[in-house]
């Protein structure tokens, strides 16, 4: 009966070990790719970060009620997601005019698209263009930031075909473009 | 707006998502979100055995205040009762017992019990008929008695006898007439 009882006890304990070496690698593995999609949402690095250790926290809990998760990547793209949706505040308004401006008057001296885009002012103009997008067209094209989100992924994490993913990214980028393109036209001819 | 513009417009589109979605996560996130989950984890175990804790000490509670507030089970009240002396030389008991009380109203939701009959007798030991050596006892105690008794009268006879007592006789008291001692020569 002791003998039983000492099996058991030493199983439970490898077992808890086992999954703390699991929750690990798993943190190891995944940190990254889960704050890239927390920070695509939420626009803000501390609170990026809070949305990770969230994801985790729920991932290991899952892990200890002994529930399968059977694709830990897409399990904690889809729960970091939902955490930085629940999260998400608004973000400080920027005036779209002062961005323009800003934006129009680096295209004149001759910067580059790369030099421009990593300017906070293009920055805060892209934010405010996809704020203004329809959710359907917006969430797909936020997570298509992520590189290492594929369209399927995507999917997953939305809950829709692949293909129709496919279909609304492009959409979003077309709509973008076009506002885009309608700005920097209204700050040129200023 | 002409294709090269718009060739222009997509390249810093394109740019710009790219640049969306923030550069590399600061170094160390793994370690920082290991020992987060960990301090998160550990606070949420506290809380539950704060709980687990408070929760068994208010089940305590409400039991020890069920225990004491719950109502005692008491006898049920024996009724007055005046029977008839025994038999067998018994001497006659009236038992009395303590007057039927009303029922307390805190035990009305309680079923009503039957009164309990005494059937006990009154004396104690139960008086019984004497047994076949009893009773052959009796007989040799009651011939023993009877042989013992015969000399009985004459020593009693003699007994009166010493106690006769002759008659008094009572001297008849002489009085004297008082002579006054001295009367005529004091003077």
């Amino acid at each position: 009966m002791a003998a039983m009882g000492q099996v058991i006890l030493s199983q439970a304990l490898l077992s808890a070990d086992a999954k703390d070496r699991e929750f690990e690698a798993a943190v190891r593995d995944h940190a990254r790719y889960v704050y890239r999609v927390a920070q695509a949402v939420l626009r803000n690095h501390h609170d990026a970060e809070d949305a990770v250790q969230e994801s985790f926290l729920r991932f290991l809990r899952q892990q200890r009620s002994r529930a399968e998760i059977r694709n830990p990547r897409a399990w904690l793209a889809r729960t970091a997601w939902r955490v930085a949706l629940d999260r998400r505040r608004q973000t400080v308004a920027v005036s779209l005019e002062e961005a323009v401006g800003v934006v129009s008057t680096l295209r004149a001296a001759g910067a580059s698209a790369e030099e421009v885009a990593a300017h906070n002012q293009m920055l805060a103009l892209v934010e405010r263009l996809i704020a203004s997008l329809p959710r359907d067209l917006r969430d797909p094209l936020t997570l298509s930031t992520v590189e290492e989100l594929t369209s399927a992924e995507i999917g997953e994490v939305l809950g829709i075909p692949e293909g129709s993913v496919r279909e609304r990214v492009s959409r979003a980028r077309s709509v973008l473009s076009e506002k885009l393109a309608g700005w920097l036209e209204k700050s040129h001819g200023r | 707006m002409d294709d090269n513009e718009k060739r222009l417009v997509d390249e810093l589109l394109a740019a710009s998502l790219r640049h969306y979605a923030g550069g590399e996560p600061p170094s160390g996130l793994e370690g920082r979100v290991l020992a987060g989950v960990r301090a998160r984890q550990e606070a949420a175990r506290r809380r539950t055995a704060w709980a687990w804790a408070v929760g068994i000490a208010a089940a305590a509670a409400v039991v020890t205040l069920l225990v004491i507030a719950w109502p005692r089970h008491q006898p049920a009240p024996m009724p007055l009762t005046a029977k008839a002396p025994a038999s067998l030389s018994a001497p006659a008991v009236t038992k009395i017992t303590a007057p039927v009380q009303p029922t307390v109203a805190r035990l009305s939701h309680r079923p009503a019990q039957p009164m309990r009959v005494d059937t006990r007798p009154q004396q104690f030991p139960t008086p019984r008929p004497l047994s076949e050596q009893e009773k052959l006892l009796l007989l040799y105690a009651q011939a023993l008695r009877g042989s013992s008794a015969a000399p009985a009268p004459e020593a009693n006879q003699d007994s009166e006898h010493d106690l006769e007592i002759p008659p008094i006789s009572i001297t008849a008291i002489k009085i004297e007439p008082l002579a006054p001692v001295g009367s005529g020569d004091d003077k």
